[in-house]
Formats: C-alpha cells, structure tokens, sequence
C-alpha cells in the first residue's frame, strides 16, 4: 500500500473515532426506540401483562374510533391554521422591523422570543391562570362587556382558539427570528431600485420580501408543522384534551395511551403514524433544498 | 438625500403594521408580567376586581412558601445538574461529529451527514414511549442518568457546528499538518477555538431546550417529589388537586403564581446574559438550511 492509500484509510479510522460517540448514542437512545415501535404497534401490549400479535388491529381502532378520529382532525386543523398564520405574522412582523432603529429591533425580538425562553409549561399556566372564569383576568375583561365572567376554555370552539393562539404565541418568536436573519441580508439595492420606482411597504413586501423569503418560508414551515405535531404541555395544562375531546391531538392520545391507560400497541402506533408525516416532513425538506441548489 | 431615506416606506400600511408588532410583544411580554406581579401579591388581591395593574401592597411570602411546602431548591439544583451535563455532553458530542463531518474524508460521510438532517426534524416526543420503556428497564427512572442519555443525542448541534467548521480554511489544517501536529491535536488546539462562537450558541440553544424538556423530566420523575425538576415541580403544584400538601395550595393563588416566577426566573437571567450569542446561534443554525 502506497503512503497515501495509507493515510486515507488512517483518516477514515481517525473520523469513525470522532464520528462514534454520537452514532452510538444516536443508536441506542433514537434509532433503536424508533425501529421498537413498529413492531410494538403489532401487538397488544398491556404494562406488565401479555403480549399478543394483533397484526394491523391497532391501526385499524385508530382509523375507525371516533375519538381517535376526532384526535387527527384536530391535529390537522391546529396545524392547517396555526402555521399559516405563524407565517403570515413572522413575515409581516419582521417585514415591518427589519429596517428599523437596531434598538427597536432587539426590544421586539427579545419580547416575542421571552415566551419561548420562559418554557410551554409556564407560558401555557400563565395563560390558564388569566383565563380561569372565577379567578382569572378574563373576568374582569368580561365584566367591561357586561357580561358576568365567561369560561372560555369550556366551548370547543373558543377552547380551539384559545389553544391555536397560545401556541402561536409561544412558537413566533423562532419564526420572527428566522425571518429577521432573512431579510438583513437582503441588499441594499434592491430596495433603494424599490424605493427610487416610489414603491411603498406594500410594494416592498409584495416584490422583494416575500419572494426572496422563500427559502426561509419553507424551513419556516418544515419545523412549524413538527413542532405543532408534537405539542403536548400547552393541551394538558389548558385543556386537558376537553371538553369532550376538542382539543385532544394525536400526540395528546399517544400520552394519555401510554402512560395513564397504558395501552401500549395503541400508542406505539399512533407513534408509528406520527413518524411517517414527519417522514413525510422530511422528504419535503430534501427536495427543496435539491432544488434550490 | 438623508430625509427621503428617513421616509422610505413610511405610509399608513407601515404605521398598522407597526401597531401590529407592537400589540403582539404585548400579547407575548403581558402575561409574564402579570405573573411576577402576582408572584409578589397577596392571593386575595390577586383575584380582586377591579384588578391591581401595579401591586398595591408586595409580600414575599409566597416565596417563603414554596420554600417550606416543597423541595424547590432541590428541583432547581436537579434542573441545573442534568442539564448542565447533559449540555457539555452534547458540546463534546456535537463538536467531534461535526468535525469529522467537515473535515475528514470517510465512507460513508455524506449519508451520514443526510440521516443527520432527517433527525433535525424527529422529535423525542415521536419515539417517547418505546424509549421511555428502554430507560425503565434500564432501571434509569429517577436517577440523573436517565434525564441526561437520552438527551445526548442533539442533531441541531452537529448541524449547526458543521457549517461552523466548513468556514475554517483546509489550507490552515494542511499547514498544521506538515508541522507534524496530529488530527486530534489540531482539534483540539485549533479546532475549539475557531469556533467558539459556534459552541457558544450550541450551548445556550441546547441549554434552554433540555432545561424545557418537561415531557421527558415528567416521565423520569419518581413519586418522590426530590426528583423533580424545576419544570416537572411546577406543573405538579399547579395540577395538584387532592393528596396531601397539595390540598391547601389549590386555592393559594399566591403560591401558584410564585411557582411559576419561580420556574421562569433561571431562564431569563441566562437568557439576558448569553442574548448575543443566543440569536447568533438560531439564525446561524437556521439560514444557511
């Protein structure tokens, strides 16, 4: 073997080393968990009980059980209407900042991103704290319209709302952040052409903004979507999935499956399913990125 | 010149758009000052109508209680142990792929690399139960190794260091080389310092994310309320409602919103301290993908 041949087999031995610790890692406490719940989905699992093959079953009560039915559709909805909207306000957020006095700037940045820094778990009691009918301050905003006190978190409708606007809340700041790194890097140029035409903002966002965002748009929505798949915390301090199932998710059944009702097969496949949309999620994200390169 | 620069794109739309940001940072902002102020009230006043914008008359009480109803120091030290080594962990972790991943040749690379992307976007959340199962077989539950494993893995962090890694010049490894300085030398004398603003930013966006990992601490929480975090111990005292000391807070509306001051607090101090490094961090991580 020649002196290079040599070296090159040295640097892949050297790279395996540096590279082993995570994929050891990435294996046991990731890889290892995901490839355990397909086949868990297969059988009837009771903690602690016996274990039957079942085959698809457990996607079968899934598909066909109006709870669970219900559970998906609220998913979808939360995030039908939860990330266009986290779109539309970032890029409108940060399309109106973004050319502003530098200390403007970071007070808005700082205040839209303190509820996420702050943790779901506070920012979701808080937010049950004002809204609660008999203590909250939601009485008092109820009072000015002549009304007694209203329970907002008791009406699927408005317990829907209430939920899309809390996680709005605590996920816009990531969003206005992303937008804002965008839109720095926008040259000067351009907009000195936009301005120079008499364009106003509107022209600004209409032809410079929103097109040259695209990219960030689609990361935007890439990692939106997941994180409002996965959202639990809010659900449970708020709403506790009610009132009757109004506001229970997929992950929120996965939950309270595996972990108050112990129904294992259910909730490995309810995993299961929640692991191929973000395959689906995935797949998204490389074939944009191969696009723009 | 200077005052049609000063007027560009300034129109009614711009002035709404404006009062838009602003009542948003209200709506974000709002509620945490609500909380704090609670925090120092008295619970009738806090329920009072009309209510108090500015606390009439301030107490620490609420604090001394949290303190002498529940281990809360303890919560707060569990929180800073795991997640400070669960942090250094993923730093070294993190670094020593990325590194490779920049900068050294070897099969399998470049799959490596797109299997790192796709797990950017798998959260714990996905795969919780089968590792929740994994960990308490292990006998893990309730112990600090349990909350620190499976948080090692952090494909953000590989992602983010990479492209940290890919500015530093091939050309200043090949002339260490011929210095006779090895791979490993060269890592850690050259390699960690370039890109310290990268390990900065790692370490505050990791820091902040295992210290909110509430799903998981909730599931390695024992009944024994000393293995509690910070997070886990919050949403314990707020959903307290019957067995023992728990009864009499259900009402304490002072308790509960100290809790929460309690459990935001550390956030916020690390969060003004490391802010530079922190939107750094995000916007370094999230651009360039």
């Amino acid at each position: 073997m020649n002196s290079k041949g040599r070296r090159s087999v040295k640097e892949a031995l050297q790279a395996y080393c540096f590279v082993a610790p995570f994929v050891i890692f990435g294996a046991i406490f990731m890889v290892y968990p995901i490839c355990n719940q397909f086949v868990r989905s297969l059988y009837n699992t009771k903690w602690g009980g016996k274990t039957v093959f079942v085959g698809l079953a457990n996607y079968m009560e899934i598909f066909t059980s109006p709870t669970y039915l219900k559970a998906i559709g609220n998913t979808l909805l939360f995030v039908v209407v939860a990330v266009p909207l986290l779109i539309l306000l970032g890029l409108f957020i940060a399309g109106s900042i973004f050319d502003k006095h530098p200390i403007y700037v970071s007070t808005v940045r700082v205040c839209l991103y303190i509820p996420t820094i702050v943790s779901m778990v506070v920012m979701s009691t808080i937010w049950r704290f004002m809204l609660d009918s008999q203590s909250g301050l939601i009485k008092y905003f109820a009072n000015i319209f002549g009304v007694r006190t209203v329970d907002l978190l008791a009406g699927s409708t408005s317990a829907r709302i209430i939920i899309i606007i809390v996680l709005i809340i605590v996920n816009l700041g990531q969003c206005v952040l992303l937008y804002l790194a965008q839109m720095i890097g926008i040259s000067k140029d351009l907009m000195d052409a936009c301005r120079v035409d008499g364009g106003n903002r509107w022209h600004l966002f209409r032809y410079i903004l929103i097109p040259l965002s695209k990219p960030t748009t689609i990361l935007v929505f890439i990692t939106d979507t997941s994180l409002v798949l996965k959202v639990y915390v809010v659900i449970q301090l708020l709403t506790s999935g009610g009132p009757n199932y109004a506001t229970s998710t997929m992950m929120y059944r996965l939950y309270e499956d595996a972990f108050v009702n112990y129904n294992i097969g259910l909730a490995s496949a309810m995993g299961v399913l929640m692991f191929v949309v973000t395959l689906v999620l995935i797949s998204l994200r490389f074939i944009t990125e191969k696009k723009e390169s | 010149m200077h005052r049609r620069k000063k007027r560009m794109f300034q129109s009614k739309f711009d002035l709404v758009l404006n009062v838009g940001v602003i009542v948003a940072c209200i709506f974000s902002v709002f509620p945490l000052y609500w909380l704090f102020t609670g925090s120092v009230k008295y619970s009738a006043d806090i329920t009072k109508l009309p209510p108090d914008w500015i606390p009439a008359r301030v107490t620490l009480k609420n604090f001394e209680k949290i303190f002498s109803s529940y281990p809360a120091w303890r919560w707060l030290w569990n929180s800073i142990f795991i997640t400070t080594v669960t942090v250094v962990c993923i730093v070294v972790v993190s670094s020593m792929a990325a590194y490779a991943l920049s900068k050294l040749r070897f099969p399998g690379r470049k799959l490596l690399f797109n299997i790192n992307i796709a797990c950017l976007l798998i959260p714990i959340e996905i795969y919780i139960l089968p590792l929740y199962r994994f960990v308490y077989g292990a006998g893990l539950q309730g112990k600090y190794l349990g909350y620190i494993l499976p948080c090692i893995v952090y494909p953000m962090g590989v992602y983010l260091l990479k492209n940290f890694y890919d500015e530093i010049p091939n050309e200043i490894i090949e002339a260490t080389e011929l210095d006779g300085c090895s791979r490993l030398r060269f890592f850690i004398t050259h390699g960690i310092p370039l890109s310290k603003p990268g390990l900065g930013a790692l370490a505050i966006l990791s820091y902040i994310n295992v210290w909110n990992n509430y799903l998981w601490q909730l599931l390695m929480a024992t009944s024994d309320d000393k293995s509690y975090t910070v997070v886990v111990g919050l949403a314990r005292v707020i959903n307290s409602t019957g067995a023992g000391t728990a009864d009499q807070s259900l009402f304490d509306f002072g308790l509960r919103y100290a809790t929460a001051t309690f459990t935001a607090i550390p956030m916020l101090i690390i969060f003004i301290i490391f802010q530079r490094y922190f939107t750094e961090g995000i916007s370094a991580g999230a651009v360039k993908g």
